[in-house]
C-alpha cells in the first residue's frame, strides 16, 4: 500500500507542478496521471475492490484525455483553440479526475473499514466529502468562468491548485499511516 | 448508497447542467465573424508646412470573440482603392513598419466572450489630388494576419478639404455649456448650419446660434461689430447601435457676405468614442445587428 501511495503522491505532484526545462515540457501532466495509474494498481494488488477498479479506470481516461490536452496545447492561439467545444476542455478532464480521486479515497476507506481502522474511515470519509464538494464548486467555476472569461476563471485555477495540494496531503497521511500504525 | 456516493452523484449533475447551460450560451453567443462599429468621422485634409496631412489618422473598432487570436495588418477602401492605409492593433510606431508582431500580447478590451478591438489607421493621403472637395469612405477590405479577408461597412469617414479660410469671423473664446464667442469682422448673411455627416447625429445633437436653432438660422442678419455665439451639445446617447459608434462631427455655419461669397467658419465639433463598455451593451449592439 505504502507504495502505491508514493506512487499517487508523486503522480499528483507531477501532474500539478509540469516540469519545465527551458520551452520543453519534459514531465507534461499525463506522465502524472500514468504514475498515478501504476500507484492504483499496486493498491489493487493489494487490497480489491469496486473503488480501486473504477479509480483505475478514470485513471485511463485522465491519461488519453492529458495526452489529447497537450496535443491540443500545440495549437493554442491556432483556429482549433477558438471552437467552442474544445475551450470547455478541461472540465471535462476535471470532472475525470474528480472521479479518479474519489474512488482513490473512497477505496481507501473501504480498505479502513476491512481492517477495521473506524476511526480513520471517519475521519477519511469526513475528508472526502470536503474534497467533493469544493471540487465540484470548483468545476461550476470553471465552467461559468470559462463562459465569462472573468474572475471566476482565476478563483477556480486558484481552487484547483489548493484541492491538488490538498489531495497529496491526504495521500501523504494515508502512506503515513500505513508507515506507523498498520 | 454512502453519503459522500450521493453528494458526488448530485455534485457530477450540477456540473452537468453548468456545462450544457454554459457551452450553449456560449454556442448562442459565438460570433462567425468579426462585426466593426460603425464610425462616422469627418476628417480634415489640411496639408501642414512640413508636407504631412493634418487628420490622416483614425481609429477603426470591431468586436471578436475573446480568444480570437487574429489581429489586422491591412486594409483597403473600396471606395477608393488608390488610397493607401497602414493598419495596425499595435498604436506604437505602426506607420514604419510593414508588418504585425503578432507575438506580442493580444490586443483588445476582453469582456466577458468578446474582444473589443482597436485598428489604427494611417493614411497616405499624398495620393489624394489637392484640392479635394468630399471623399467619403465606407466601405473597406480588411485583412487579418491569418489571410482571412472580411469585406465590412465601416459607416462613414469622410475625408474633408479645409483650405478655405476666412477673416469674418473672428474666434474670440469658449464660454461655458459649450459655448463659443466670434466676433463679426464684415456684415454677413447666415445660410446653413451643415456637415457631411451631421445627419448622422441630427437626432443627438444641439447646435444654437444665439439661441436659435440650428435649422432655423437661414437669412439671419449680423452687422460688423456685433458678436456671434454658437451652443453645440451633444446628448447622452442610450440607443443600442448609437451607443457603441464612434462620432467625430464638425459642423460649420455657413453664410454670404455683401458681394455674395459664400463662406464658413466652423463651430464646436462633436466627438463621441463609447466607452465602459459592459457584456449587456455589446450583447444588444450584437443582436441588432443580427450577428448573434
Amino acid at each position: 500500500m505504502v507504495k502505491g501511495y508514493k506512487n499517487i503522491f508523486w503522480g499528483v505532484f507531477i501532474a500539478t507542478f509540469n516540469i519545465n526545462l527551458a520551452f520543453i515540457k519534459i514531465l507534461p501532466a499525463f506522465i502524472g496521471w500514468i504514475i498515478v495509474h501504476n500507484g492504483i494498481k499496486i493498491l489493487m494488488e493489494e487490497f480489491k475492490t469496486q473503488s480501486f477498479e473504477k479509480a483505475i479506470k478514470y485513471s485511463k481516461y485522465l491519461i488519453v484525455l492529458s495526452i489529447i490536452g497537450e496535443f491540443l496545447s500545440l495549437f493554442a492561439g491556432i483556429s482549433i483553440n477558438s471552437i467552442v467545444l474544445f475551450s470547455y476542455f478541461p472540465v471535462v478532464t476535471a470532472i475525470i479526475e474528480l472521479l479518479m480521486i474519489f474512488y482513490i479515497i473512497d477505496g481507501s476507506i473501504e480498505y479502513f473499514k476491512e481492517i477495521e481502522e473506524e476511526i480513520y474511515a471517519t475521519q477519511y470519509e469526513i475528508n472526502l466529502k470536503t474534497y467533493t464538494i469544493f471540487f465540484v464548486i470548483e468545476i461550476i467555476l470553471m465552467c461559468i468562468g470559462l463562459m465569462l472569461n472573468n474572475i471566476l476563471l482565476t478563483i477556480a485555477v486558484i481552487l484547483a491548485i489548493i484541492l491538488r495540494i490538498s489531495v497529496m496531503v491526504m495521500i501523504n497521511n494515508l502512506k503515513k499511516l500505513y508507515i506507523n500504525h498498520i | 448508497m454512502s453519503q459522500n456516493k450521493k453528494i458526488l452523484k448530485t455534485g457530477i449533475i450540477m456540473i452537468l447542467i453548468t456545462l450544457v447551460i454554459s457551452v450553449s450560451i456560449s454556442f448562442f453567443l459565438r460570433l462567425d465573424k468579426p462585426v466593426f462599429l460603425k464610425s462616422y468621422l469627418e476628417l480634415k485634409l489640411h496639408e501642414l508646412d512640413n508636407g504631412y496631412y493634418r487628420d490622416s489618422q483614425f481609429e477603426l473598432r470591431y468586436i471578436t470573440n475573446a480568444n480570437d487570436y487574429r489581429v489586422v495588418n491591412g486594409i483597403e477602401f473600396i471606395d477608393m482603392p488608390e488610397l493607401h492605409a497602414c493598419a495596425s492593433e499595435y498604436n506604437h510606431g505602426f506607420m514604419f513598419s510593414g508588418f504585425n508582431d503578432t507575438s506580442k500580447t493580444m490586443p483588445g478590451q476582453i469582456e466577458a466572450m468578446y474582444s473589443l478591438r482597436t485598428v489604427y489607421i494611417q493614411l497616405d493621403t499624398y495620393i489624394v489630388e489637392d484640392p479635394i472637395d468630399e471623399l467619403h469612405l465606407t466601405r473597406a477590405k480588411v485583412y487579418f494576419s491569418d489571410g482571412y479577408i472580411q469585406t465590412v461597412d465601416i459607416g462613414d469617414i469622410v475625408l474633408i478639404d479645409d483650405e478655405k479660410t476666412n477673416d469674418y469671423l473672428e474666434f474670440k473664446g469658449s464660454g461655458s455649456s459649450d459655448t463659443n464667442l466670434f466676433a463679426v469682422k464684415e456684415d454677413i448673411t447666415l445660410l446653413k448650419v451643415d456637415s457631411p455627416l451631421l445627419m448622422n447625429i441630427e437626432d443627438l445633437i444641439d447646435i444654437e446660434i444665439d439661441n436659435t436653432d440650428y435649422r432655423n438660422v437661414k437669412g439671419i442678419k449680423y452687422s460688423k461689430g456685433h458678436s456671434l455665439q454658437t451652443k453645440s451639445v451633444l446628448s447622452e446617447i442610450n440607443d443600442p447601435i448609437s451607443k457603441l459608434n464612434s462620432y467625430h462631427i464638425r459642423p460649420r455655419i455657413y453664410f454670404e457676405d455683401n458681394e455674395r461669397n459664400i463662406l464658413y467658419t466652423d463651430v464646436n465639433g462633436f466627438y463621441y468614442k463609447g466607452h465602459n463598455f459592459e457584456l449587456l451593451d455589446l450583447i444588444k449592439y450584437l443582436r441588432a445587428e443580427e450577428a448573434i
